[in-house]
């Protein structure tokens, strides 16, 4: 029974954990559901104005995965 | 103890994503391909060049794209994996049961919220269907629907943990909860907007790719909550005491 007898943590102390993690969740599931050429601006405009090497990339996953797509 | 839950969800979820990944190789890709190539032919007898189911000139080959599907979910699993981490260290001490326990029951919780729910109202596409023009809208009520369903299991719970200190019994409580939740599922699935892009694959090519889609989502939730769960479970026979910390 040693899980039931643990104590919650407190919220506060989750707080930067949780901070930490949406940034990268987020900018994971960006990069593989939805980018459409934003993250590649940084890389170069060409490659933003191609539409997205991450678009194609992932494209396959996209589907599977169940994110709209095109 | 966080650091060991996000570790742990971090491993645990990117095996996940190759796990699903490979599994949608095998089971996703054939559907997949016979859409790309309707689409193509499609495109063709329009008399449009052929890259225009495409929205980008960059080279990307299709075996290129299927790596990308291995990839692709193993990057997903990864923030998966620390996000069913980091809620699972929230759910020490708030939610019943030892570790496996507690990770099912995320687990199923997620699968729900994440995979059924939007899969009722905005199921998974093959290639070819669905307007270009329309995908900002399909994204929007996507992820919404998604958001609701997150937010109907946090109101779940809440209301649980609210009716629990009151005089019902355990199966009139459950009861309750789950009826409320399937309401307002049905309210939820009935009221969004209904995405009306044309569907031009054959049905059976759509159900396929359909099935294939919801095995590898499906996979990536059950071995990420089975794998966290027994390791949890493990890590708290061995060290009781750390575990609590």
């Amino acid at each position: 029974m040693s899980g039931r007898s643990s104590a919650p943590l407190p919220v506060r102390r989750l707080a930067a954990p949780t901070f930490g993690v949406t940034l990268l969740a987020g900018l994971l599931v960006a990069a593989v559901g939805f980018d459409q050429g934003a993250l590649a601006a940084p890389v170069s405009d060409a490659l933003r104005d191609s539409g997205g090497v991450l678009h194609e990339l992932f494209h396959d996953a996209r589907h599977l995965l169940g994110f709209p797509c095109h | 103890m966080i650091g060991a839950y996000l570790r742990r969800g971090v491993a645990v979820g990117m095996l996940a994503g190759i796990l699903a990944g490979l599994l949608g190789l095998a089971v996703g890709e054939p559907s997949l391909d016979e859409a790309v190539r309707l689409e193509a032919a499609t495109a063709a007898a329009a008399g449009d060049e052929p890259a225009a189911a495409d929205d980008s000139d960059v080279a990307i080959t299709r075996g290129q794209q299927k790596a990308g599907l291995v990839a692709g979910s193993a990057l997903l699993g990864l923030a998966a994996g620390a996000v069913f981490g980091l809620v699972s260290a929230w759910a020490v001490g708030r939610v019943a049961g030892d570790g496996w326990t507690r990770s099912l029951k995320l687990g199923a919780t997620v699968a729900l919220a994440l995979v059924v729910l939007p899969a009722l109202k905005y199921p998974p596409n093959p290639p070819g269907v669905g307007d270009p023009a329309t995908v900002g809208t399909r994204t929007t009520l996507y992820l919404g629907l998604i958001l609701l369903g997150v937010l109907l299991a946090a109101a779940a719970w809440t209301g649980a943990r609210a009716l629990a200190s009151g005089p019902l019994s355990r199966p009139a409580r459950q009861a309750l909860v789950g009826v409320a939740v399937v309401a307002a599922a049905a309210l939820l699935l009935a009221g969004l907007p209904t995405v009306a892009d044309p569907v031009a694959v054959p049905a059976e090519l759509l159900w396929r790719f359909r099935l294939g889609a919801l095995a590898t989502q499906t996979a990536l939730w059950t071995f990420t909550a089975a794998a966290f769960g027994l390791l949890t479970a493990r890590a708290e026979q061995h060290a009781p005491v750390a575990a609590a910390r």
